[in-house]
């Protein structure tokens, strides 16, 4: 059995935590830029405030309905994501960190899943102040379903466990395919067109023939429905909005320079699938597992821009790793996570920037498609950055984060008050 | 970190030593290296710790103020509330959210939307968080209201 472990509304949870005045208020968390919304409380939800609307659109409902705004904090995000992390993983150490709010656990060896997930809401409710709900069932891709259900029946209490094929039927007839983990939307219209419309019925197709229509990914994804795991951690697809590549050490790394150069490769593996995405990140964070004692530990650089270069990521990859490394440590795991992506649509002019800018970011751009290229064509890895050594630190860069929250947790200066 | 032990309360008739292996199984169970820099290993006739090394490191505060990572957060006192326990306006307070709050302890508790540092009072069915200042008067929770507590109070931490 699997679990998937998943935060309630995670940014708006962080922002709640050291605001208890905000108890049962509407609040929305904005990207970076304070571009649009993309996290919103129930509160929030109710109230009809769409995830992903531009800032301006909801603005003047903000203003209405007293709606607590935010600018995102992923200094906070960050820190308290690493924290859910490390709890869930004193439950068991088969823990897969799948992006900033969710985690999978493989529950081998445990007797009471239900139990279990409730000591762990419990435990990580208490000990961060998140709240999680958890989707178990015998695959990912059912825990992932068991999940999407359990967040929006109350009555389930936040826990949904899928064990026997006639609780996975039941659950999987009140989804649509389109909802299915791994299931976009243009697939779900050709289900449509096929009589496919529930996951059920999607359970219940013909694997091979959905492989043969549709490819492999859908074959998975159907057998997985129907209680055969099949995916791995490098199979299973991208979180929304996020791209995650993390990798485990085959034994313990203490030097950075082998760290560093890990890194930087998930980093470039992550660039590369932005590009095949057409996607630009905006935010990179970095994250640390160290073994003995067992510790986890993440940071988020900001980019000047969204981007998609490698370069650029791989210096903002470095410097979040400068943040976490600790000479003391034996690290057993490290990863980055791709957030806040969007299509790199026409370069906005930057104050800061010279003239010469945009013509180095059109060169950026046809530099990385030829290194895609060649790494195509060639094999992986026939085209790398060179020593990861002669990259510049680089410097976290001023974003517009007109109503970020103080760095509660990562900053002697912005401590929260006590009176 | 990879925890050793010695026959330190076998070999030795010092007292502080019991000390010594008591640290070492305190941070088997919550990971409290407590005072293990300050001794080394004094065995005359022993032998020398493999763990030496790493124990001579430093006294490492951070470690000693924090049991459960996950669980412990930093925050800073504003108000003489807790005057009386030497807690004073300025004072960064560690906070551990794994700890359930027992009567008579430091707590942090929410209380009409604000953060409170006071001491718990959870006696005969009466709940009320007090202060040790004149200043403010004791505050009682009705029995019908519940208390939501944000976490115990570990330590305090004053920088000069």
């Amino acid at each position: 059995m699997y679990a998937l472990v998943d935060c309630n509304s995670f940014y708006c949870s962080c922002e709640r935590l050291f605001r208890p005045d905000l108890e049962g208020r509407p609040v929305i968390v904005l990207s970076n830029n304070d571009g649009c919304v993309i996290s919103r409380n129930t509160e929030a939800k109710a109230l009809g405030v769409p995830m992903g609307a531009p800032w301006f659109q909801v603005r003047e409902l903000a203003g209405r309905k007293n709606i607590a705004v935010f600018s995102s904090n992923y200094e906070l995000y960050g820190d308290l994501s690493r924290r859910v992390m490390s709890v869930l993983s004193g439950f068991t150490p088969e823990i897969e960190i799948y992006s900033i709010d969710e985690a999978f656990l493989d529950l081998a060896g445990f007797q009471d899943p239900w139990s279990l997930a409730k000591s762990i809401q419990n435990r990580v409710q208490q000990w961060t102040g998140i709240p999680v709900s958890a989707g178990i069932g015998p695959t990912r891709t059912l825990a992932k379903a068991a999940s999407f259900l359990a967040k929006r029946n109350p009555g389930t209490g936040g826990v949904l466990v899928l064990e026997n094929r006639e609780e996975i039927s039941r659950a999987l007839r009140q989804m649509k395919a389109g909802n299915i983990w791994g299931v976009g939307r243009r697939w779900a219209a050709h289900l449509q067109a096929l009589g496919i419309h529930t996951a059920e019925d999607l359970c219940r197709a013909d694997s091979a023939w959905i492989g043969r229509r549709f490819g492999a990914v859908l074959e998975r994804t159907c057998r997985e429905l129907a209680g055969v795991p099949c995916l791995s951690q490098e199979r299973q697809p991208s979180p929304r909005h996020q791209i995650i590549v993390s990798r485990s050490f085959g034994k313990r790394v203490t030097d950075p320079a082998a760290l560093r150069e890990a890194l930087v490769t998930h980093t470039a593996r992550a660039a590369e699938k932005l590009r095949q995405e057409g996607l630009a990140a905006q935010v990179l964070q970095v994250f640390t597992q160290t073994g003995d004692p067992s510790q986890h530990r993440a940071t988020a650089v900001s980019l000047p821009y969204p981007t998609q270069d490698t370069r650029l990521l791989a210096q903002a990859a470095v410097t979040g790793l400068n943040r976490l490394y600790h000479p003391e440590y034996r690290y057993r795991k490290a990863g980055v996570i791709m957030l806040e992506l969007r299509t790199p649509g026409p370069v906005q002019g930057d104050l800061l920037e010279g003239d010469t800018s945009r013509a180095d970011r059109e060169r950026a751009e046809r530099l990385m498609a030829a290194m895609d290229r060649i790494n195509h064509t060639l094999g992986k890895g026939s085209v790398t950055l060179a020593s990861q050594g002669t990259l510049r630190s680089a410097q976290d860069w001023k974003m517009r984060r007109d109503r970020c929250s103080p760095h509660f947790t990562t900053r002697w200066s912005d401590l929260r008050e006590l009176r | 970190m990879e925890i050793c032990h010695f026959p330190f309360t076998a070999t030795s008739p010092d007292h502080r030593l019991f000390q010594v292996d008591a640290a070492i199984r305190l941070e088997h169970s919550v990971r409290l290296p407590a005072s293990l820099p300050l001794y080394g290993c004094p065995v005359p006739a022993g032998f020398p710790s493999p763990a030496d090394d790493h124990i001579e490191d430093h006294p490492d505060l951070e470690r000693l103020l924090v049991r459960h990572p996950a669980a412990t957060f930093f925050l800073r006192a504003r108000g003489e509330a807790l005057h009386g326990d030497g807690i004073l306006s300025g004072d960064i307070v560690v906070v551990d959210r794994s700890l359930n709050a027992r009567h008579d302890t430091v707590i942090v508790a929410v209380f009409q939307g604000e953060l409170l540092l006071r001491r718990l009072y959870r006696k005969d069915g009466h709940t009320a968080l007090l202060s040790s200042h004149p200043g403010f008067p004791a505050i009682q929770i009705p029995r019908t209201a519940s208390l939501e507590i944000w976490g115990v109070v570990t330590g305090i931490v004053r920088v000069f």
